[in-house]
């Protein structure tokens, strides 16, 4: 996502070098929320969310739109981020659901929908890119240039992961969650709505997703067509990590975007096919995602 | 790997293939004379694409990369050409590529569940289309690379052979229908089955001898071919290759194409997607859109929104609804012989922790001895660990290292095969493929597998059925199936997994004679039944399975064991 942003320089300043590392967590933090939702949205459906960034840029996007008419940021941020929890929510209700727990036709309908929704936006929004106001302060490190939406970005994704790990292992939610995924029969058996959290699943992994999507719109004007980039890398963070822990989520995170914002800096263009390459063997080589 | 409902190709399928060819001839340049043929060329490149991808989807595979190892090979075949290889080579070192390439994703996400495969799939695409955009001085950069030398054939005598854009179309059109008519033919022939079988029920294939990633792989590959041939072929008649095959929306297109053909298969999804390029490519812009979103991308986002309108009726397919009841034969005609391969083995199994899953603590340890041609039975309360004792059993006679596991004969191809709780057949075939990949595991002739499979369907009353899918069979039905399978394999130990569960009287009596022909056969049987007055009547012992801890972790009775 940042490819344009670095540029070779040798050799590597203290101050550049912090900067990288900041730069490094912040893209981690947006793999991280993303990749959050899909964990999410697994363990409550046992479905991989393939249209994650799709809806999350659809929200990101809506909001940005909105700014643009003048309503104020925070509203719109709410607004953006109702949207992508609303859509998500109804993919899991018009898309998962039907499809009756058969992972391939699921899958494929969640392709399908993020499509549909990928043209819709690019029909109905007709700007080539929408950028979400974010904090502009900066601070001076050296020779380096340390962002503060960079801090909240990746401040915001440390503490949604906490908020999870305690979400899915101290509370009823997460228990829910955890039953749901165990077997539908058995947690219905002692009281779960599965319906229900399932489609609550989906809901905040689109919200999860929303926003991240609005954070990089804040640092690289969205297009309907980020969210594919956004949501796949997301996921390959959550494969990685295990689709467990939200640690293990986040852990995943920091080697994509730490591959993305190392082999940008040191390769230019190059460092997107490589993070791309690391998304997918992070992905292929993993035990777990049997489904 | 999960479960993947896939239909072979029926006889729609050749209605199809014909209405494809027709549909070819028809669309001859004669009749679109005077216009840009260019599209309509392309269009049929990206049918090869989406007939790739439902190769791939037939042995369970699907991949989003179609597109994308499309756009490798045009992107291969064009480097070459411009460096003066003859074409006809470009465009095959172009399609090797692509199927070389497809295995090798094929292989990394071997671990992957389907789904997770189709991700991986599509990030890999991003990757090669990343790739194009960081090397800009090789591929092109965004516009593409070109110009790419038109399609041409080297002649004897140093001459070269270039064909127009009329002629190109010729070509490109030829060459895609026939490559997609192999393909078809492929898929619905033995070879087909196999793929089919294996990528639709992984544990009964091991029994029979297919490898789920062999045939994984060699679907995906010849996937890849067709993907490849198409995209080769797209470059030289557009005369520039192009980044965009690389692109979310260019790699859902074959995947859904494929879907949406079912049991079209092949030549049906090739139809499919060779109308949504025309549709994008040609169609829409004729009509005056412009966007946005651009012609081929609301081409992509109509088959998109098709495809969920059709959902409905995708899962109808997987036989949910109209399940076929057959008859029940009569249980007193003779059996045909199921003589065990190398003969009649006996089975001893010694001291066999039955552990539920790796790491888990053993639920019971078994010991069994069982003479050739006995019928030993195996009892025990739920939750003892029967069903996990006999794949364990199986398990431990395929690998053949296990000590604990021994089957003794006087051959060493006697083997022990299982005869799973549930279902019957692999899903994602016929009865009669089924009964003939068994037949062929059997190690018979190759002329004496459908005969063989012939005979068990008319004993079993399956006649009416051979065309069906297994999947959409009664349960009592499938379970005949399930046994004629398994005998097919020529078995010295079966080991029958609560063969009677479920079944009517009439069905429970043609099991119970048929597994007596079996033992009286040589074939030596051991049967994990609940149903004790029956295991009575047929295991002259039985051994109890008693649950090392009882513990309150024992299922409730009636949940499978």
């Amino acid at each position: 996502m940042r490819g344009d942003v670095h540029q070779r320089r040798a050799p590597v300043s203290g101050g550049t070098a912090l900067q990288l590392c900041l730069d490094g967590l912040a893209t981690s933090g947006l793999y991280a929320l993303t990749g959050l939702g899909v964990q999410l949205a697994y363990a409550g459906s046992g479905v991989l969310h393939l249209a994650a960034g799709d809806v999350a840029v659809a929200g990101a996007i809506a909001a940005a739109a909105v700014v643009g008419g003048g309503v104020p940021v925070p509203l719109a941020a709410l607004i953006g981020l109702a949207a992508a929890a609303l859509l998500s929510g109804a993919m899991e209700r018009g898309l998962v659901r039907p499809s009756g727990g058969r992972a391939v036709v699921a899958t494929a309908a969640l392709v399908a929908g993020g499509a549909v929704l990928r043209q819709a936006v690019a029909a109905v929004f007709t700007h080539s890119a929408y950028a979400f106001p974010a904090l502009q302060a900066t601070w001076h490190v050296g020779d380096g240039v340390l962002r503060a939406s960079d801090a909240v970005t990746a401040g915001v994704a440390l503490a949604v992961a906490a908020a999870l790990a305690v979400l899915l292992g101290r509370t009823r939610a997460g228990a829910a969650l955890r039953a749901t995924a165990g077997g539908e029969a058995a947690a219905e058996s002692i009281g779960v709505d599965t319906r229900r959290v399932r489609a609550a699943s989906f809901a905040a992994a689109g919200l999860l997703a929303g926003l991240a999507a609005l954070l990089a719109a804040g640092r690289i004007a969205a297009t309907p067509a980020s969210g594919v980039g956004l949501g796949l890398k997301g996921l390959c963070a959550a494969a990685a990590g295990g689709l467990g822990s939200p640690l293990g989520v986040c852990l995943g995170a920091v080697l994509i975007g730490g591959t993305e914002v190392g082999t940008t800096f040191a390769l230019g263009g190059g460092g997107e096919a490589i993070t791309f390459a690391v998304a997918a063997l992070a992905l292929g080589l993993r035990r777990g995602v049997r489904r | 790997m999960s479960r993947v409902a896939l239909r072979p190709p029926g006889p729609r399928s050749w209605l199809v293939l014909l209405v494809l060819v027709v549909a070819g001839v028809a669309a001859t340049p004669a009749l679109l004379g005077g216009s840009d043929l260019t599209d309509v060329s392309l269009a049929v490149t990206r049918a090869a694409m989406a007939a790739g991808a439902a190769v791939a989807l037939s042995a369970g595979r699907p991949s989003l990369a179609m597109a994308g190892l499309g756009g490798a090979a045009g992107y291969t075949s064009a480097l070459a050409a411009i460096h003066g290889w003859p074409v006809p080579l470009a465009i095959s070192a172009g399609a090797a590529l692509a199927a070389f390439g497809a295995a090798t994703l094929g292989l990394l996400g071997a671990r992957l569940g389907a789904a997770a495969f189709a991700a991986f799939t599509l990030v890999a695409t991003l990757a090669g289309g990343a790739l194009l955009a960081a090397l800009p001085g090789v591929f092109g950069g965004s516009g593409g690379l070109q110009p790419v030398p038109p399609l041409s054939f080297p002649l004897p005598g140093g001459d070269t052979l270039t064909f127009s854009e009329v002629g190109t179309l010729h070509v490109t059109l030829t060459a895609c229908a026939l490559a997609v008519a192999v393909a078809a033919l492929l898929v619905q022939a033995l070879p087909g089955a196999r793929w089919r079988a294996a990528g639709s029920d992984p544990e009964r294939s091991a029994d029979a001898g297919l490898h789920p990633l062999r045939s994984g792989l060699a679907a995906l590959a010849t996937g890849g071919l067709l993907a490849g041939i198409g995209g080769a072929l797209g470059v030289h008649a557009a005369g520039v290759a192009s980044p965009s095959a690389f692109s979310a929306d260019a790699a859902v297109v074959p995947l859904l194409a494929a879907l949406l053909a079912g049991r079209g298969g092949p030549a049906l999804a090739a139809l499919i997607g060779g109308a949504t390029a025309a549709l994008g490519l040609r169609v829409l812009p004729n009509l005056g859109w412009s966007g946005p979103p651009s012609a081929d991308a609301l081409a992509t986002g109509i088959l998109a929104a098709a495809t969920l309108l059709a959902l409905p009726a995708l899962l109808r397919r997987g036989g949910v609804r109209g399940e076929r009841v057959l008859p029940a034969p009569p249980p007193e005609a003779p059996w045909p012989g199921v003589a065990p391969q190398g003969g009649p083995a006996g089975l001893r199994v010694t001291a066999l922790a039955v552990v539920p899953e790796r790491g888990a603590a053993p639920l019971a340890v078994l010991d069994l001895d069982v003479l050739p041609g006995a019928v030993h039975g195996l009892a025990g309360p739920n939750g003892a660990g029967k069903s996990t004792a006999l794949r364990a059993v199986a398990t431990g006679a395929r690998h053949g290292g296990e000590q604990a596991v021994r089957v003794h004969g006087a051959s060493q191809d006697a083997r022990a095969v299982l005869l799973p709780q549930a279902g019957g057949g692999w899903p994602g075939t016929t009865v009669e493929e089924t009964l003939r990949l068994a037949a062929r595991a059997g190690h018979r002739p190759r002329g004496e597998t459908r005969r063989a499979a012939g005979t068990w369907i008319a004993r079993l009353g399956l006649t009416g059925a051979t065309g069906a899918l297994c999947e959409t069979l009664s349960h009592g039905a499938r379970r005949r199936v399930e046994l004629a399978r398994v005998l097919l394999l020529r078995p010295a130990v079966l080991l029958c997994d609560e063969p009677l569960a479920g079944l009517g009287d009439a069905d429970r009596a043609l099991v119970l004679a048929c597994l007596r022909a079996a033992a009286a056969d040589g074939v030596t049987l051991v049967v994990a039944e609940h149903d004790r007055a029956s295991l009575s009547r047929l295991a002259a012992a039985t051994t109890e399975l008693r649950p090392l801890d009882p513990g309150p972790a024992a299922a409730p009775d009636g949940a499978p064991a």
